[in-house]
């Protein structure tokens, strides 16, 4: 068992981890839990496109005559990147901006896979979804808000690690899940927050951790852009951006050649985050559930249409990318999603109690023993 | 019968005994679940959802299931002592 002084200090990190990043945290959890539905929530507000019946024999349209139904659909912006959602196979969308490095003003162009006709534009940056997203990621402040948030997820992390060292000191002489309903609403509250907190210790560790790993997403592509892109792109270092395009289509099929056996993931264009100024950023796939999530860039000359490289991701964009469903929620099927919600709803009880025993104690006047045996005298 | 007046203090290892079943078992159903999309689904889900289980038994089974031994105690005891 701890002696009186580690469970003293553990009390003091448990007390101002939690008090310092408490706030922040019952804010990422009521706004990820829209989140954890947000494909439902999008569906009921009418925002999904649905890709029309038809009669459909023959081959898919070629990427090509879909890039220029989406150029064509939003003259004056550039392609950013060109990717499928799980549910609707049939589509493409294509996002686009001003300029490849702009960040804000992005489109949506949903195309039919089959026809290459423009489908629809989903609204985008606007709508209650996109104010739970950016106060969820960012608070609305960029790469300096991410890594703030970042931060207060580590702290929650310490919290819960000091909390299950204090739990042992709490629970001596307490049986498992015991809830003492009848001993004034301090104690109450005191073994819910136990309770509580020890059953969804390893959800809300888990969904803590891997939320500080995607904090870091941003500044892990821009690594792999100065650690294996640059190597990747050497011989292109001075040349200047190209003007001419070759065809999607062959960039493409240059790609599956050179990976048989995956399937393709999305594209990242030319002066994007993802690729360089020079190549058509092709990330494929494999089909299991965990193999989908890891992407291998295959960099393809946007000039010629031939293979500059491919090689598998570093192990730190693989962590990346493995941790970001275990934070979503969304891997498996919809009762996972339930789960989900409700272990989030558990865990802001855990804050809320949390903070509530802090916050009650603050007004509690209670005089030291010293103190106690002096005024004791005084009657 | 009142057996003690006070629980006895239990060890760390009784103290941690049921996290740490719960903490292994729902993680392992976090990472089942990334690794299998099938029928081994449900087994997952049910492992992921085991803490909502185990907190809504002793919130509200365990004290209602107390509650309801206590009164047929009582019922019994008054019983019993009617024919006095």
């Amino acid at each position: 068992m701890l002696s009186n002084s580690s469970i003293r200090r553990w009390a003091w990190v448990h007390k101002w981890s939690s008090l310092v990043c408490t706030v922040f945290m019952l804010l990422l959890c009521l706004t990820g839990l829209p989140l954890i539905f947000h494909h439902e929530i999008g569906d009921f507000l009418g925002n999904h496109i649905a890709t029309p019946e038809i009669d459909h024999r023959g081959p898919m349209a070629s990427m090509d005559a879909l890039l220029a139904a989406a150029k064509a659909r939003q003259p004056g912006m550039v392609p950013l990147y060109m990717y499928r959602e799980d549910d609707e196979p049939l589509q493409w969308v294509v996002s686009m901006a001003k300029t490849t490095t702009a960040d804000s003003g992005f489109k949506q162009v949903v195309l039919d896979a089959r026809t290459a006709q423009v489908l629809g534009e989903p609204p985008v940056e606007e709508g209650f979804m996109y104010i739970m997203f950016k106060l969820h990621v960012d608070l609305f402040a960029g790469l300096p808000g991410m890594l703030f948030l970042g931060l207060m997820g580590f702290l929650l992390v310490i919290a819960i690690i000091s909390g299950v060292v204090l739990y042992a000191p709490f629970m001596r002489k307490l049986p498992f899940g015991e809830v003492r309903h009848a001993r004034g609403e301090k104690l109450k509250r005191l073994d819910i927050h136990n309770l509580l907190g020890i059953v969804t210790l390893s959800w809300f560790f888990v969904v803590g951790a891997t939320g500080v790993i995607n904090a870091w997403s941003d500044l892990l592509v821009k690594y792999w852009q100065f650690d294996q892109m640059s190597q990747m792109i050497a011989p292109y270092k001075n040349l200047p951006p190209p003007t001419h395009f070759a065809s999607l289509q062959q960039s493409l099929d240059v790609a599956q050649k050179t990976e048989p056996e995956m399937q393709l993931g999305f594209i990242a264009f030319p002066g994007t985050a993802y690729t360089s100024q020079h190549h058509y950023g092709i990330f494929m796939r494999g089909d299991t559930p965990l193999t989908k999530r890891l992407f291998k860039p295959v960099l393809v000359d946007a000039q010629h249409a031939t293979l500059t490289d491919s090689r598998p991701l570093p192990w730190y964009l693989v962590a990346l990318l493995v941790s970001q469903p275990l934070h979503f929620g969304d891997y498996g099927g919809t009762t996972l999603k339930w789960i989900w919600a409700v272990l989030d709803i558990l865990s802001i009880i855990v804050l809320w109690t949390g903070l509530k025993l802090w916050w009650r104690k603050r007004h509690q006047y209670v005089p030291d023993v010293n103190t106690r045996i002096l005024l004791s005298e005084a009657y | 019968m009142v057996t003690h007046l006070f629980m006895q203090a239990k060890t760390l290892q009784q103290i941690f005994l049921w996290p740490a079943l719960i903490a292994v078992l729902s993680s392992a159903g976090l990472i089942a679940a990334l690794l299998y999309d099938d029928t081994r689904e449900l087994v997952s889900d049910m492992a992921v959802a085991l803490p909502i289980l185990i907190a809504a038994y002793h919130y509200w089974l365990k004290p209602a299931r107390q509650r309801a031994h206590k009164s047929t105690l009582k019922k019994t005891y008054l019983e019993q002592n009617a024919t006095r």
